[in-house]
């Protein structure tokens, strides 16, 4: 099953030991929209309806149902009906909470997967593509300095609450950049292994398909490809002259391993922007 | 407690004047009006809930249903047992008092006399509930609390045996007097607190029930057996001692069931972990059938499983004529990892497969199952696939039939193609034969661009295991998506990968990011030899971030090879250190914060940012006291009781700190506990014992303490505040720091605004906030 496909197999058995099969009719009611979310299922065959806030979708296994809502934080169920008498596996959501908090490569492998189901639902884009007009930014003469670069990722709503000592780690570990206009970030293909905060300038983002965003100060860009563990999907190009700050994609991730409250606020906060994104039912 | 004196007092005062007539109607009109005052309430409809239906059952069900729940579990049945000797111990009291009173007291002053006694022992109770039942509970283990009563009772009973006088009386019903409600009742409370919610309210009415009532069933038909048989005063005394003491007795051995109590409801539900259990029968004979699936996955899945397991000799040969292509090559690669024979005419039949996959998989098995150099060149001369060329061309170098230099450029022909299989099958090759002079080679390919060409020069990195295998190996652990399979890598590698993960981890020099996950990897790949070494490590090493995963390793260590012994001593200066550095940070936490609110211009954003660093390390050293609390003791599972504090959940906290304070000894006792207990900031270090000693700075002398802090981040921050407040009396501490190689960007800047160099204007402020939904 892809969702599972990269744990290691101390976690697999982990997941496995708390999993329960079950063979269940077509009709079966598994989960009511707007119950508390008590356990989560995997569709491994079968098919089933789910709907929530009135969009229903058909799925087919392997598929899972509430592990996203479990991620966000939300621990309202979707509704679930089987379509099919169907094979499941169905996990009791407060274990599975737990093994997010405690087991740093299943939280890991959720974060992979909503950051790839993030960047599909944005054409593989850093943007939706109908997002808002990019800004330059004010042009600062001289870098930042450390405590300033805390205070900046602090103004982040991401990161406003979270630990200073991992805060500084990561601030303590960027780079800065001042580039020309039409300096390549990357290329479709290129290893995702740094993020760029653009501090100031324009960077023109480009998928294979040629779609195009846009995107400028204060944005994050090439988080979601790292986070996803996949190559980059778009082309990044500098539009004007820019101050980027970049950081390397593992240092981030170590960082996250130790702080696991501030790796379990970024699993939180993609898998709100999924739902909120309406794919409700990735991944 | 003050009803109760005033009651006997206005029995004390009134009784001679109006007589015990007047008190008994006093005291029923008291009960009357108690009973009315619940109707003068507003009155609410009643919710019926599932807790209503349950007190509505049949008092005989629940009676057998409570003492049913006695029976749960030595803990259970020991604190209901407490309940149980307790009801009989204080009956009995009660009546060998009031039998003695009624002995030796002339009737006409009985009323009087038990009016001061009782406003006496009221009196009593009240100033040890107020005055020593909180030292006590703070310095005493719940069931010591409890033992406390029994011992009183116990003693002045065997004085009144001895006696037989009207003091030991007194003195037994003011033990009781003093000590029922305010130790007994409220250890008897704390005693509850390791249940869960519903096993406390299930444990409760087993106590009201099976103890109380049941105990005072007990004594009462004990007294009336007594007064048919006429036996002397003496024996109910005796018998009042006897359940005294196995009162006293089963308090004082319920500690060790307590913490067993306590680490179990703390533990259960939080530990990961499984067992990994050797596959049993059924479990392989569904592997097994799954190789049938028609489903392509499930067959990958299936062998994967059964590879791991190390059951390839189960699996049959005849899965080489798989019509998926995918699978076979899954099964070549199994097969040969686990160096199974297989026949010749099978791996013929593979090496004349459609698939060029098929075929780069087959050439080396074959080569080195049945050697035959001809078979080889004339393959060669005859394939044009880059992949299966360059599985003849490696198969032919180490079979010694072609040289290396010959083979170098022909092999690096093949590579140049585009397609990736020609890599990989290079690699699958070399990892087979393992030929030590292409270690280069596949170095290089480590750093290909394509993530399937690293992962399989990963594997065959391993097979060579060279020690400049082992040190690619150790160099690419620092990339995330790379590191589990790297640090597996180095584990097969064995003793070169060990030294290349020395290497590093003494090379400070080396960037932070490669150093990172060697401590981990080092416990995997040797955890005999790696402990002494990261022990010794965690002293001199001056990466925090390093240091921290150290202890983490240590973790690991200590629990997957329990027999490893760690230098106890070492450990134990790194757990006091740690303490001191957590209170050290609350201390100058607190300065701070008071200071601000002596003069409100003090508080900056560098303030508040120095204040929520120095609660954040504080959390972090904590962590850190937890994670070497676990490695000190594997037994208690420290690692699993901090995350039960971390958790938010109040009991589940409540549950891991009284836990944490049964485990440990004092001083660290309190001063651990004082860390994690809920409390005042200045309570905290009230409790630090010898591990801090409070701080007497100024606000000043505080931020020249902490522009000389060790971190550097502490540093940077104090510059910057410093700065902030225009503090120009520490910019000879700053120079100083510039001096001595500890300068930074922060430090500069400050130097340059207090000496008018520079703006006071921090460029962060015109740096665009970013917002949630700009990350992509």
């Amino acid at each position: 099953m892809p969702q599972l496909s990269e744990l290691e197999y101390d976690d697999l058995a982990l997941m496995a030991e708390h999993a329960h099969l079950v063979h269940a009719r077509a009709g079966t009611v598994l989960l009511d929209e707007g119950s508390s979310l008590e356990r989560i299922f995997m569709l491994v065959e079968g098919e089933a309806e789910v709907s929530k806030k009135g969009a229903t979708s058909k799925i087919t296994g392997p598929r899972l149902v509430g592990m996203l809502e479990l991620s966000a934080g939300v621990e309202v169920a979707p509704r679930m009906v089987l379509t099919q008498n169907s094979l499941l596996l169905e996990f009791p959501a407060e274990i599975v909470a737990a093994m997010l908090y405690e087991s740093p490569a299943i939280a890991r492998s959720i974060v992979r997967l909503t950051a790839r189901n993030l960047m599909q639902t944005r054409s593989n884009l850093p943007a939706p593509l109908d997002g808002p007009e990019p800004v330059e930014g004010t042009w600062g003469e001289r870098p930042l300095t450390t405590v300033e670069r805390v205070l900046v990722l602090r103004r982040a709503p991401l990161w406003t609450r979270a630990n200073l000592d991992a805060l500084a780690e990561l601030a303590k570990h960027i780079e800065e950049q001042r580039v020309p206009a039409g300096t390549v970030l990357w290329e479709i293909g290129d290893e995702a292994n740094r993020t760029v905060r653009v501090e100031y300038g324009i960077v023109s983002c480009t998928n294979a398909e040629g779609e195009s965003v846009r995107v400028g100060a204060g944005f994050q860009l090439g988080a979601l490809d790292s986070l996803a563990g996949q190559t980059r999907s778009y082309r990044a190009v500098t539009e004007t002259k820019a101050i980027l700050y970049s950081i390397a994609a593992a240092t981030q991730m170590a960082v996250l391993e130790v702080h696991a409250n501030l790796a379990a606020r970024l699993r939180v906060q993609l898998s709100r922007e999924l739902l909120q994104a309406g794919e409700a039912q990735r991944p | 407690m003050i009803g109760g004196i005033i009651g006997s007092s206005g029995v004390a005062l009134f009784v001679d004047a109006f007589g015990p007539r007047v008190v008994v109607f006093a005291s029923a009109a008291g009960f009357l009006l108690t009973a009315m005052l619940p109707r003068m309430l507003p009155s609410r409809h009643a919710v019926r809930g599932p807790r209503a239906e349950r007190d509505r059952a049949p008092l005989l069900s629940r009676f057998r249903a409570n003492v049913n729940y006695s029976k749960r579990g030595p803990y259970v049945w020991r604190l209901v047992g407490i309940a149980l000797s307790a009801s009989v111990t204080v009956t009995l009291t009660d009546f060998v008092f009031k039998s003695t009173m009624a002995r030796t007291v002339p009737p006409e002053q009985l009323t009087a006399a038990f009016g001061r006694i009782y406003v006496v022992l009221n009196v009593l109770s009240l100033a040890a509930q107020l005055l020593a039942v909180g030292v006590l509970l703070r310095r005493l283990a719940p069931s010591t609390i409890v033992a406390m009563l029994p011992l009183a009772l116990s003693l002045s009973g065997a004085l009144l045996i001895g006696t037989g006088g009207l003091f030991a009386a007194v003195l037994m019903k003011g033990s009781d007097g003093s000590m029922r409600q305010s130790l007994y009742k409220t250890g008897l409370e704390l005693l509850c607190i390791p249940l869960s919610e519903e096993g406390r309210r299930r444990v409760k009415a087993a106590l009201d029930v099976v103890g109380q009532r049941g105990g005072q069933i007990v004594a009462s038909t004990f007294i009336l057996v007594l007064s048919i048989t006429s036996v002397g005063p003496e024996v109910t005394t005796m018998a009042l001692v006897a359940a005294a003491v196995v009162w006293l007795i089963l308090s004082l051995r319920l500690h060790r069931y307590y913490v067993d109590q306590f680490r179990f409801s703390v533990l259960t539900g939080r530990e990961g972990g499984p067992e990994l259990n050797q596959l049993d029968a059924a479990s392989l004979e569904t592997l097994i059938a799954t190789l049938d699936s028609d489903s392509k996955d499930e067959v990958l899945a299936a062998l994967a499983m059964l590879e791991r397991e190390q059951k390839m000799h189960l699996v049959p040969a005849l899965i080489l004529f798989h019509p998926n292509d995918a699978v076979v090559v899954a099964a070549v690669r199994a097969f040969a990892r686990q160096k199974r024979k297989l026949s010749k005419h099978v791996l013929d039949h593979l090496i004349e497969h459609h698939s060029v996959q098929v075929r780069a998989e087959a050439y080396p098995v074959r080569a080195a199952m049945y050697p035959d150099p001809d078979l080889l060149s004339r393959a060669l001369t005859r394939e044009t696939e880059p992949a299966a060329r360059a599985a003849i061309l490696c198969s032919l170098v180490a079979s010694g039939a072609m040289s290396h230099e010959e083979g170098r450029p022909l092999i690096a022909a093949v590579l140049a193609d585009t397609e990736i299989t020609a890599e990989l099958a290079t690699l699958e090759s070399l990892q087979w034969h393992r030929v030590p002079e292409y270690d280069d080679i596949v170095i290089g390919l480590a750093s290909a661009t394509e993530r399937p060409v690293r992962r399989a020069a990963i594997e065959t990195l391993a097979a060579i295991a060279t020690p400049e295998a082992a040190r690619a190996l150790a160099s690419l652990l620092q990339e995330e998506p790379l590191e589990a399979a790297a640090r597996a890598a180095l584990a097969r590698v064995g003793e070169p990968g060990f030294e290349a993960l020395t290497d590093v981890l003494r090379d400070t020099s080396l960037a932070s990011a490669q150093r990172w996950p060697v401590p981990r990897a080092m416990a995997t790949v040797d955890p005999v030899k790696a402990a002494p070494i990261l022990l010794h490590n965690l002293t001199r090493e001056p990466d925090g971030m390093v240091r921290y995963r150290t202890i983490v390793a240590l973790g690991m260590i200590v629990e997957r090879a329990p027999q490893i012994r760690l230098d106890k001593t070492k450990l134990e200066r790194e757990l006091r250190e740690n303490v001191s550095r957590a209170y050290r940070y609350i201390d100058r936490r607190v300065i701070l914060e008071a200071g601000a609110r002596e003069e409100a211009s003090r508080k900056t954003d560098g303030h508040d940012l120095l204040v929520d660093l120095l609660r954040d390390k504080e959390q972090s050293t904590i962590g850190r006291v937890f994670r070497l609390l676990a490695v000190l003791f594997p037994q208690h599972q420290f690692g699993v009781i901090y995350r039960a504090i971390e958790s938010g959940e109040r009991l589940h906290r409540a549950g891991a700190v009284e836990l944490t304070s049964n485990l440990l000894t004092s001083p660290l006792r309190e001063a651990v506990v004082g860390l994690v207990d809920e409390m005042e900031d200045e309570a905290r270090l009230a409790v630090a014992g010898p591990f801090h000693e409070k701080l007497d700075s100024d606000y000043g002398t505080l931020l020249r303490a902490l522009l000389a802090s060790k971190s550097a981040i502490v540093r940077d921050v104090t510059a910057f505040h410093v700065a902030e407040l225009g503090a120009s009396d520490l910019v000879v501490d700053l120079d100083r720091l510039t001096g001595d190689g500890k300068g930074s960007p922060d430090i500069e800047r400050a130097i340059g605004v207090l000496r008018g160099a520079v703006s006071g204007r921090a460029r962060y402020l015109s740096s665009p906030p970013a917002v949630v939904n700009r990350v992509g």
